[in-house]
C-alpha cells in the first residue's frame, strides 16, 4: 500500500546492524505516524535496543534508510538526535541529583537576562510550564532533583525533552523500576502528550501496558520484525502478542508446582530497622514464600537486614531452630542462606568475570584443595564439572563458561546468579525481585529454577512488587507495606486484586 | 544471507590488527623487543652481558614493587607507600644487621615482620571506611600518609645518613645475580599462583570488579582485602632489603618514587587502575618496558635526568591505548 509519505514522521528502510558474531536487525522497516504511540516488544535480544539506539543516533546502521519527515537522514550522534526532536527516555534515569528542579529543566537553554546573567524569574516561569504539560504541578521547581522518586524524575525528563521542542520520544522500559499506580501515571502521561500530537516509541516487557497505551504494536523477534498489530480499533490479546514474540506456546507462564512441605527452616520474629517494624515470618523446605509489597514498602530491606547489610535494631532469626545473628553475607553464606539481590548488575554480578567464576563464587570453600581457607589451590577440575552441570540444568545461552558476564544477555545473567545457589548445600533462598528486566521466556525458565531449588527442599523466599508472579508462584503470601506486615495468607484463600489492595492502603 | 557474510569478512579483516590493542601484555611484549632492536641498533653495547647485567638489577627491583602493587590494584585499591617502605626495610635490614650484628636470616624476618605491621595498618584503615566507601579513597589517603611517614622514619633513624654493612659475606647472597633472580623467579610464581589458583586470588579479582557484589555473595571482603595489602608490603620490604643487599648499605632514600613506577608498570601491560584486572605477567612485563626504557636513554646518549622523562611517555602512550581499548571492546 502507497501511502503519502507526509504524514510519517519516520520511516525506516530496510535497516540492518551487524555486531561481531550477532547480527542484531535484518532489515527492519518500520513507518510511524506523527501523533502515534507505537508500542515495540520482543524478547530480550530480539533487537529492540538496538533499534533504539539506531533511531536515536547511538548506533549507525551498516545498511538502510532512515528518513525524518520526508527527508533522508544520517543520525550522527544523539545530540544531532534531539536537533532533529528526536528524544530518548532511558530505563535508568541520568540526571545530576545535586541541582533543583528547575536547573534540571533548563539546563542547556540559554536563558539570559541583562548582562548575560541568568534570569531567575523567567526559568521558574519556563520550569512551572514544563512541569504541568507533565502533570508535576505540585512539584516545587526549587527541590533538588535527589528528593524526587524514579518516576518523578522520569517525568522530568520527558518535561525537558517537551520544553526543547520533542517530536518523537523513545521510551526504554521507562515503566520496569515503577510500582503500578507510579506506572498507570507514566502511562496517562503517554496519552497526554499524544493529544497536544507528540509520537512516541514506548518498549515495555510488561505486554499489558504496551497493550493498554499503543495505537499499534510492533514485535521484533530475532532481529526480523515478525507482525505489525492494529490495536486502535480492537485492543491485541496479551497471549496473542506474547505468542508472537517468543514464536512457542507458553502456557506455564507460572510452572507452579506443589511440593510437600518439611520443616520450619528459617524464623524470623519482631525484626526492626529504620524502614521496616515488627517484621515476623517463617519459612518451611519445599515452600515459597511471597512477599509482596509495593515501591517503597520496604520489601527488599527485608533480606538485606536479615543477612546483614541493612543494621538490624531489633529482631531474632532462627534457622532450623538455632538462634542466629548474621552480621555480614559471608556469615549467612556459611549457615546456608543465599541472596540473590534486586539489583544484579551492580549487587549482584562481577561484570568482568567470567560465568564459571560467577557461579562458584560463593562456593569456593567447597572447590578448594588442602587446609588453609584463603590460600588453599582451587580445583579447577571439580569446579569445571559442577560448572558445566550447572550451565545445562538452567539452560545457559550460549553455554560458554569462559564467557565474560558483561556479554550474556539479561535473563541468562540471571540465571547464572540463580545458579550460584545450586553450587553449595542451601536451605533458604532469598530471590529479590528475579525476573525483572528480562524476557518473557527467560523469565518461564527462572521461576522453574526456583521450584527446582524448592524440590531440593529449599526454603525460597519470592520478593517481588509484581502482584501476579507472587499470586502465580507462592505457597503462602505476606503483603508489606509502609514497613509493617498488613496481610499474611495462604495463596488459596486469596487473588491478585485482594493482595493488591492490601499493599496499597 | 550474501550481505551478512561478507560483513563477517569484513570485521575479520577489520580485527586483525586489533589484537595487538586487545591484549596489553602482547602489546607491551612487542613494545619490549622493538625498543630492544631500536637501542640495540643505536648503540651496539646494549647486547652486552654486563648491560642487561644492569637492566636486570633495576629490573628486579621495579619487578617485585610492581607485583606487589599490582595485588592492591586487582582489588580497586593503590599502594602509594611502596617506595618507602622498601626504602625503610633497606635502614632496617641493614641497622639489624651492622649495628646489632644480627644473623641475615633474622634481620630478614624482622623487616619482614615489620611490614606486614604496616600492611595490616593499612588494611585496618581501608576496612574500617570501606564500605560504604569505594577501596581506593581510604587506600590513597592512608598509604599516601605511609609514603610520608615510613620515609620520615627511615631518615630520622640516622638523620639521613647511610647505614654501611662493612661484612659483605653477609649479604653476598641478596648482592649476586644469582640470588636477585632467585627471589624474582620464586615471589614470580607465588604470585601468579595466588591470583589465578587460589581462592583469596578469585575473591580479589570478584572485589576489583564490584565491591558490593562480593559482599552480597558472601566474600569475607575484609580478609581478602587485608590480604592484597600486607603482600604489597612484604614485596616491598623485600625489594628493600634486595637494594641494601646491592649496595651494601641502607639508605633512606634509596626507593623515593618508586612507587610511581610500579603503578606504572602495572598500568602499562594491563593491570587495570580501575580493579578487578591484569595479574604478575603484566607487572613483570611492566617493569622490564620501563628497565628497558630507562637503560636505553642513556645508552642512546641522552642525560639520564631525561629518564623520568621517557617513563612518563611511555605511560602516557600506554594508558591512552589501554583506554582505546576500553572504549572499543567494553561498550558492545
Amino acid at each position: 500500500m502507497e501511502l503519502n509519505k507526509d504524514d510519517k514522521i519516520l520511516v525506516l528502510e530496510d535497516i540492518w546492524k551487524r555486531f561481531p558474531g550477532v547480527i542484531a536487525l535484518k532489515g527492519v522497516s518500520l513507518n510511524i505516524e506523527k501523533g502515534e504511540i507505537v508500542g515495540l516488544v520482543g524478547e530480550n535480544g530480539a533487537g529492540k535496543s538496538t533499534l533504539l539506539k539506531v533511531i536515536y543516533g547511538i548506533l549507525k546502521p551498516d545498511n538502510g534508510k532512515i528518513i525524518w519527515k520526508g527527508k533522508e537522514v544520517h543520525i550522527d550522534n544523539p545530540l544531532h538526535a534531539m536537533a532533529l526532536g528526536i528524544f530518548y527516555v532511558p530505563q535508568e534515569i541520568v540526571l545530576p541529583l545535586n541541582i533543583t528542579v528547575m536547573e534540571a529543566l533548563t539546563l542547556g537553554y540559554h536563558v539570559k537576562g541583562y548582562f548575560n546573567l541568568v534570569d531567575k524569574k523567567y526559568m521558574m516561569s519556563l520550569a512551572k510550564e514544563m512541569l504541568s504539560v507533565v502533570g508535576l504541578d505540585n512539584v516545587d521547581p526549587n527541590e533538588k532533583v535527589g528528593n524526587l522518586s524514579t518516576a518523578s524524575r522520569q517525568l522530568l525528563l520527558v518535561a525537558r525533552a517537551i520544553g526543547m521542542n520533542a517530536e518523537l520520544l523513545i521510551y526504554d522500559e521507562p515503566t520496569s523500576t515503577l510500582g503500578p499506580k507510579e506506572a498507570e501515571n507514566l502511562l496517562n502521561n503517554m496519552r497526554r502528550l499524544k493529544n497536544r500530537g507528540i509520537t512516541q516509541i514506548f518498549v515495555s516487557h510488561r505486554i499489558e501496558e504496551v497493550i493498554s497505551v499503543a495505537d499499534r504494536i510492533i514485535v521484533l523477534r530475532d532481529g526480523y520484525k515478525v507482525a505489525e498489530i492494529d490495536n486502535k480499533e480492537k485492543k491485541a490479546q496479551p497471549e496473542e502478542v506474547i505468542k508472537l514474540m517468543i514464536a512457542r506456546d507458553i502456557k506455564e507462564f507460572y510452572p507452579k508446582v506443589k511440593l510437600s512441605i518439611g520443616n520450619e527452616i528459617l524464623l524470623v520474629k519482631n525484626l526492626k530497622t529504620k524502614t521496616l517494624n515488627d517484621i515476623s515470618f517463617s519459612v518451611r523446605g519445599g515452600e515459597i514464600l511471597g512477599i509482596f509489597g509495593l515501591l517503597g514498602s520496604g520489601i527488599y530491606e527485608i533480606p538485606k537486614a536479615i543477612i546483614g547489610i541493612v543494621p538490624r535494631i531489633r529482631g531474632e532469626i532462627f534457622m532450623e531452630n538455632k538462634r542466629v545473628d548474621f552480621k555480614s553475607p559471608s556469615e549467612a553464606v556459611k549457615h546456608g542462606l543465599v541472596y540473590i539481590p534486586e539489583d544484579r548488575r551492580v549487587m549482584g554480578l562481577f561484570p568482568l568475570l567470567p560465568a564459571k567464576h560467577n557461579i562458584t563464587i560463593s562456593s569456593l570453600d567447597i572447590f578448594r584443595k588442602g587446609l588453609t581457607r584463603l590460600l588453599s589451590i582451587i580445583n579447577t577440575k571439580s569446579e569445571y564439572n559442577t560448572v558445566s552441570k550447572l550451565i545445562k540444568m538452567v539452560n545457559l545461552n550460549p553455554p560458554e563458561p569462559d564467557r565474560k558476564i558483561m556479554y550474556f544477555s539479561g535473563g541468562n545473567q540471571q540465571k547464572v546468579l540463580i545458579s550460584r545457589a545450586f553450587t553449595r548445600p542451601v536451605k533458604v533462598v532469598m530471590l529479590s525481585e528475579p525476573t525483572v528486566g528480562i524476557d518473557v521466556g527467560a523469565k518461564v525458565e527462572v521461576r522453574k529454577l526456583m521450584i527446582e531449588l524448592a524440590r531440593y527442599g529449599c526454603g525460597i523466599v519470592l520478593i517481588s512488587n509484581d502482584v501476579h508472579e507472587i499470586y502465580g508462584m507462592s505457597d503462602r503470601v505476606i503483603v508489606i507495606s509502609k514497613g509493617r506486615i498488613v496481610y499474611e495468607t495462604s495463596v488459596e484463600d486469596t487473588n491478585a486484586e485482594q493482595l493488591l489492595l492490601f499493599a496499597s492502603r | 544471507m550474501e550481505k551478512s557474510e561478507k560483513s563477517q569478512q569484513q570485521s575479520q579483516t577489520a580485527t586483525a590488527p586489533l589484537i595487538l590493542i586487545r591484549s596489553p601484555e602482547l602489546g607491551t611484549l612487542i613494545a619490549v623487543l622493538g625498543l630492544s632492536l631500536i637501542i640495540g641498533f643505536v648503540n651496539p653495547r646494549f647486547w652486552l652481558p654486563s648491560n642487561w647485567l644492569t637492566i636486570m638489577r633495576w629490573f628486579a627491583g621495579f619487578a617485585l614493587l610492581a607485583m606487589g602493587e599490582s595485588m592492591v590494584l586487582i582489588i580497586g585499591g593503590i599502594d602509594l607507600s611502596v617506595g618507602s617502605m622498601a626504602s625503610l626495610s633497606s635502614m632496617i635490614f641493614a641497622y639489624l644487621i651492622a649495628e646489632m650484628s644480627w644473623d641475615t636470616w633474622q634481620a630478614f624476618i624482622v623487616t619482614m615482620v615489620i611490614a606486614i605491621l604496616v600492611g595490616l595498618y593499612h588494611a585496618a584503615v581501608v576496612v574500617r571506611f570501606s564500605p560504604p566507601l569505594p577501596t581506593t579513597v581510604p587506600a590513597f589517603i592512608v598509604t599516601l600518609g605511609s609514603l610520608i611517614l615510613l620515609r620520615g622514619i627511615a631518615i630520622g633513624m640516622t638523620k639521613g645518613f647511610p647505614i654501611k654493612i662493612y661484612d659483605e659475606s653477609k649479604i653476598a647472597f641478596l648482592a649476586s645475580s644469582q640470588g636477585i633472580a632467585l627471589l624474582v623467579t620464586i615471589a614470580g610464581i607465588i604470585t601468579l599462583l595466588i591470583q589465578l589458583r587460589t581462592v583469596v586470588g578469585r575473591y580479589m579479582y570478584a572485589i576489583g570488579g564490584s565491591l558490593e557484589a562480593a559482599r552480597v555473595a558472601g566474600i569475607p571482603i575484609h580478609k581478602a582485602r587485608a590480604f592484597a595489602f600486607i603482600y604489597s608490603s612484604i614485596l616491598a620490604s623485600i625489594t628493600g632489603m634486595l637494594y641494601a643487599g646491592l649496595v651494601a648499605s641502607g639508605y633512606a632514600d634509596i626507593a623515593t618514587g618508586q612507587e610511581l613506577y610500579a603503578i606504572a608498570s602495572c598500568a602499562i601491560a594491563g593491570v587495570s587502575l580501575a580493579g578487578g584486572e591484569g595479574n604478575a605477567i603484566s607487572a613483570i612485563l611492566g617493569a622490564l618496558l620501563i628497565s628497558i626504557v630507562r637503560n636505553g636513554i642513556v645508552l642512546m646518549g641522552v642525560s639520564p635526568y631525561w629518564q623520568d622523562v621517557g617513563t612518563a611517555l611511555i605511560l602516557v602512550i600506554a594508558v591512552i591505548v589501554d583506554l582505546t581499548r576500553r572504549t572499543l571492546f567494553a561498550k558492545v
